[in-house]
Order: structure tokens, then sequence, then C-alpha cells
């Protein structure tokens, strides 16, 4: 007599439980394996931008692979939220190309780009809810401009959306009602609605509470295992990123100083990217601003 | 949905107080109400002098309003003024002849033609000259005249 | 000495970026008014957020303007017994220049801050960017309906600020001062010219309510993102905007009243 497997494969309808546990699923075995080797979705080499003779970036060369969360993290001020823009096309660089898809971003003409964004998702730090219309409207939005799906429909998709972030029930609030935890859940449900191809977040564990960040940290992980997509990752805070992450980049100074699996980058040798990494005070990155010495200010 | 639809009647009554509005203006306020120039029969002046009239001025008769001033242009010949009157159809009895002066409204008005009626039973028709006229008067003129008289006086 | 100069080179520079980024901006929002006639919903917004929202200012001070040519030119004409002219007086005023120009200023100062401030605070809360990730480009969607809709509003504010100038003027001329009742309205409309008063004025509204939305929302889409930012731009566009109108007028009042 024939017994089932033991390891019947869990349908997908259960991650959505999951979604109570605070500690992240760990990545689906299919991603880890495949580091290295899966197709590069965006592909960036030698970028070049300065901002009010600033150079933000100064020669970067990136890669984020298909299906794999990649996180770019580094010191404030670095031009992380910079790069999201740049790949999204809403600012072109100096010099260097970025490729997403196999496109040059900067080459492409108005219509193509905006072809292009539709399988682009982006998450803001501030979720940029449009403050006139509802959660569900919101969320809806993009669904009316880009498709000529029937109303009918569209209400399916958008509490669809809303459910795997866990708002179903609130779709009917305005944004000004919605703490910041929940208006970037409803961003992020707006950002998935087309079904992209990948999606941007942008700090998106800034300012949170520990539960709104765990709640974060598993949807991130999950919409990526779950439709496939690929996400990148703009964050300093460590501990929450590097969790997820499959691949790391750690970029200051306008260069990439590290790259690598979490594991790797932490075992690295560099006292930067140690200082960095575990939020040491002083090192590399120096605790004291430049100044005379301080008995010269005290005495002299 | 009610929200909406309020607007969109609050809008509406906005476009229709408007225009409203400006109907008011063009009607009310403007001389569009007033029958238009092109209407009546028409009749010419000469003048010596037409001093400061203008195309558009009014043309009464006892006071009343009976036409306009239609065009004024200069007879290079006679060194004369031609005037064309556009005389409202209704007024259709006015005497062969017939004066025509040039009165100025009031102390800072503008100059219009004060027709006054003569004794002759033809009648005017379409086409027809005024032989009798008077011209403006100008100040100028009149303070010329005015001071020779005078000298005038004293050297007796 | 050099650095001054410098320093004006660049203020120059910068002031031509801005204009031409203005103008650019202008484009932007013509190119967009196709797309805006298949959602017709958007312009009833704005127009009921511009034109509706400003009927009360409008008229009430169209009223108290009537009113105090109404007494002023009273006073003026008497002294030449021409106060028979009053009605021609406050009408031709009101018609080519208080009613465009007023209207023009106060909705600048009303309705032109709320949008700099609107448009400035969706650029401060990134909302203008999400539109763009979105594939929604935001002139066409946000900006190109608020214009359309102040220029809309605009002339028919100014017609009505003038109507209710008009009557203003009626009640203290006539219903107080005692100018007779005939004369205020025959004298009127002998002097008061459809296409030269009138129709010059809706085109004087027009031209000013192009002005007026455009330079509003220019400084809300151009500010800073930060609160401090977009409170500025809300003062230099109310600021801008009079400006211009005043300017404006003087040279389409020489053009059109012109002989």
């Amino acid at each position: 007599m024939g017994r089932r497997s033991p390891r019947a494969h869990r349908p997908s309808r259960s991650q959505g439980a999951s979604a109570a546990r605070h500690r992240a699923p760990a990545p689906s075995a299919g991603s880890r394996a495949a580091l290295g080797s899966a197709e590069v979705l965006v592909r960036i080499r030698g970028l070049v931008f300065s901002r009010n003779d600033r150079r933000i970036f100064d020669g970067v060369d990136l890669d984020i692979r298909r299906g794999q969360v990649t996180a770019i993290m580094g010191p404030s001020g670095t031009g992380k939220t910079t790069l999201l823009k740049l790949i999204s096309g809403q600012l072109h660089p100096d010099a260097g190309t970025v490729e997403v898809d196999g496109k040059d971003v900067h080459a492409l003409r108005r219509g193509e780009l905006y072809r292009l964004r539709t399988r682009m998702g982006m998450l803001f730090q501030t979720g940029a809810l449009l403050t006139d219309l509802s959660v569900f409207d919101n969320v809806a939005y993009p669904l009316r401009e880009h498709t000529r799906l029937p109303e009918s429909m569209i209400r399916k998709l958008v509490l669809m959306k809303l459910e795997a972030v866990g708002l179903r029930g609130a779709r009917d609030l305005m944004p000004a009602e919605l703490s910041g935890g929940m208006a970037r859940r409803v961003a992020l449900a707006r950002a998935v609605a087309l079904d992209p191809m990948m999606i941007m977040y942008d700090e998106p564990f800034t300012g949170q509470d520990p539960i709104s960040m765990g709640v974060l940290i598993t949807l991130i992980r999950q919409l990526n295992d779950a439709s496939r997509l690929t996400s990148i990752v703009v964050s300093h805070d460590v501990k929450e990123t590097a969790s997820i992450a499959d691949y790391l980049y750690i970029i200051a100074n306008g260069r990439v100083m590290a790259r690598g699996t979490p594991a790797e980058v932490e075992a690295a040798q560099s006292p930067w990217v140690d200082q960095f990494m575990h939020g040491l005070p002083d090192g590399p990155v120096h605790f004291h601003y430049p100044a005379v010495r301080l008995d010269q200010d005290f005495l002299g | 949905m009610s929200r909406l639809r309020l607007i969109e009647i609050a809008v509406g009554a906005f476009m229709v107080a408007g225009f409203v509005a400006l109907f008011f203006l063009a009607m009310k306020v403007s001389n569009l109400g007033v029958a238009s120039v092109t209407d009546g029969y028409q009749l010419i002046a000469r003048f010596d002098n037409v001093g400061s009239l203008k195309v558009r001025a009014p043309v009464t008769m006892a006071g009343v309003r009976v036409g306009r001033v239609e065009d004024i242009r200069f007879d290079k010949d006679t060194y004369e003024a031609v005037v064309s009157l556009r005389i409202d159809p209704r007024y259709d009895t006015i005497p062969a002849d017939t004066f025509a002066n040039i009165f100025t409204a009031g102390l800072l008005g503008e100059q219009y033609i004060g027709l006054a009626p003569g004794g002759s039973d033809e009648l005017l028709a379409d086409g027809d000259t005024l032989d009798y006229t008077q011209s403006a008067l100008v100040l100028e003129q009149m303070i010329g005249q005015f001071l020779f008289s005078k000298a005038e006086e004293g050297a007796k | 000495m050099l650095d001054l100069l410098a320093q004006l080179g660049r203020s120059g520079l910068a002031a031509l970026e801005r204009l031409g980024r203005g103008h650019l901006l202008l484009l932007g929002m013509i190119r967009g008014l196709p797309s805006l006639a298949v959602r017709p919903r958007l312009l009833t917004a704005q127009i009921y957020n511009i034109g509706v929202l400003s009927v009360l200012i409008i008229t009430v001070s169209g009223l108290f303007v009537g009113m105090v040519l109404g007494l002023q030119g009273y006073y003026v004409l008497s002294q030449f017994g021409a106060a028979e002219s009053l009605g021609v007086m406050v009408a031709a005023s009101l018609v080519r220049e208080l009613g465009p120009v007023v209207t023009a200023l106060l909705v600048a100062g009303r309705a032109g801050s709320a949008l700099t401030a609107e448009i400035g605070l969706m650029k401060a809360t990134e909302q203008l960017s999400g539109l763009e990730m979105m594939a929604v480009d935001p002139v066409k969607r946000i900006l190109t309906p608020r214009f359309l809709g102040g220029l809309i509003a605009m002339p028919v504010l100014a017609a009505m600020f003038s109507a209710v100038g008009v009557l203003g003027g009626y009640f203290v001329g006539v219903g107080l001062l005692g100018v007779d009742d005939g004369a205020f309205w025959s004298q009127m409309q002998a002097k008061i010219d459809l296409h030269e008063d009138v129709v010059n004025g809706v085109i004087k509204s027009l031209v000013f309510g192009l002005v007026v939305t455009w330079i509003a929302l220019f400084q809300g889409y151009d500010a800073v993102p930060t609160s401090e930012g977009v409170s500025r731009a809300t003062t230099r566009a109310v600021v801008h905007s009079a400006l211009a109108v005043l300017a404006l007028d003087f040279v389409l009042t020489a053009l059109m009243f012109g002989d």
C-alpha cells in the first residue's frame, strides 16, 4: 500500500499565513543555488553621475540578477535613491550605461520608456500614495491607466493585491488615515498591481517599528519568490537587509566598496566594510569631523 | 459618486452664471441691443468744417436720435467734408430744405449732427443731399471773431 | 569685482534656465490637451476648484469695486455737469480694465497660490515621481487639467465681476446719488461697444488666465521639494502673476484701445 510522500509540496496559499511570523522564511532553494549563474536583469557599467559639482557615482559596475533580492547598502547620502532613479530613467547619467532587460534605458524614446516602466515597480520611502484617492483607488490606479480591463476584473485584482499585503479591509481608508507602515504596504500593493518583472524598494525599513519592519521583510521576500520577481532593496539597515538579500553591494564615495552574498561580505577583510556592517563608531569613516588639535582649540 | 455629481452641477451652474453675466454685458451694457447701422437710408451732407465729428456719432432731430453718421470723407475738388448719414427707415418724412448742424453735447461732450426741419413739401429719399448745413464751431475762430469785433468797437 | 560679474552671470544664466523650463512646461501642458478630451471629469473638477470656489470673492469684490466707481465717478463727473455719463464711466472702467485685471489678481491670490501649494506638495511627497514610475506623465495628468481649468474659469469670473460691478455702480449712482436711471443705461449702451470693449475685455481675461495659471503651476512644479521650498514657491507665484498681469495689461491696452 503506497503512502503519500510526507513532504507534500505546500501550496502557495499557505505563504499568506506565514505573514504572522516575524522571521523571514529562508529563500527558496532555487534562487540560492542559481546565484552567479542567474540571468542578469539590470546591468550597470561605468556609471558616472554628478549633482551640484559633487561626484555621486564615479565608475560603478553592478549586476542585478533575475529572481533574486539584491541589496544596495551604504552610508546616508551616497546616492542610493539616485541610483534607483537612474535605473528607471528618471535621471540621466553623465557617463556609463544602464541596461534593463537588455535595453539601454537612456536610449529609449519616451513611449518605450513608459512601456518599460509599466514592467518596473517602485516603492518610495514615503509611499507616495495619491492623497486625494482612497486606498482602493490608489491600487487600482495603474490598472485603470494602463489596461482596458472591466471594473469588475479590476476590483478582483485590487482586492488580491491588498490581500497579499494584508490590507484588504483597509480598502476604503484615505492615505491620511494610514500609519506609515500601512501606507508603505498599500504602496507595495500598488507597485505590484501590474505584475512587474522587478521592484525597487527605496529605504523600506527606515523609521519602522519592529512589527512593521518584520511584516515588510516578510512581504519583500515572499513577493519576490512567489511571483518570481527581481527585487532591488536600497537601505542602510544592515541587519534587516542582509537577512533577506541574496546578494549585496556596498557603495560609498561613489564606488562599489564590497560585493557578494551576505556571508561573503561579512567575511571580507576590509576594515571599512567591517565598520559599516557592524556599526562601529570609529574606523575608516572617522568619528571626529576634521578640526585642529584639541589643546590648540582650548589654549590657543 | 454623489460628491462628484455635486461638483459637476456646480461647475455647470458656474458656466451658466458666467454666460448670463456675459450676455448681460453684451446686451444691457454694450451697444449690441441698439439698432445696427446698416438699416435705413442714406443722406449726404457737405460741411466746411466737421470739427471733431466722428463716425457713429448720432444724428438727431428735435433731440431724438434718428440715425448715425456712417462715413466722413474729404472732397478734394471742393475742399469740403462729405458726411454720409444713415437714417432710420421709420423717419422718412424729412423735408428737402432741412438744415444739418453740428452741435456739441454738453461741455465735454462729443459732437453730433442735429437736423432742423424746413418747410418744404418735398421729402428726402435715399441718396439725396442736404443743401443747408452749418459747420462746427471752432473755438479759435470764435475767439478771433470776438477779439476782432471788440477791436472794431474800440476803434469807433 | 570679477566675482560680482561672475555672480551676475550665474544669476542671469539661472534665470534663463528657469524661463526655458517654464516654457517647456507650457509646451508639455499644451501637448496634454488632446488626452484631456477623453477625461472630462478631470477638467470639471478643476473648473470647480479654480472657478466655482472663487465666485464668492469675485462677486463681492466686483460689487464693492462697482460701488466705489459709482461714488468716485459721481464726484468727479458732477463737477463738470456730466453726471449723466456715470454709466459709461463705470461700465467702461470695469469691462475694459478692472474686470479682467482685478479678477486676475484675486484669482492669482486665491486659486493660484492653492495650485502652487498643491503641486509643490505633490512634488515634495514624491507623488509626481510615483506617477512617473507608474508610467503616467504627471504633466498631462495633473497639470494640463488645471491649466485648462484656469484658462476657462478666468473670463467667466471676469464677466461676473464686471456685470456685478455695473449693478453696484447702478445701485450707488442711481439708487443713492440720484443720477437719472435712463441716462445711466442709455449713455452706457451708446458708448460701450461690443467688439471694442466687451470682447477685448474677454480676450484680456483669457490671456491673464493663461499667464496666472501657467505661473502658478510652474512654480509648484519647479519648487524645491521641502516645506520651506513650497512656501517660497507659493509667494513667488502670487508676486510673479501679479506683475505679469499688470505688465501685460499695459501691453494689451495699448494694442487694443489705441487708435
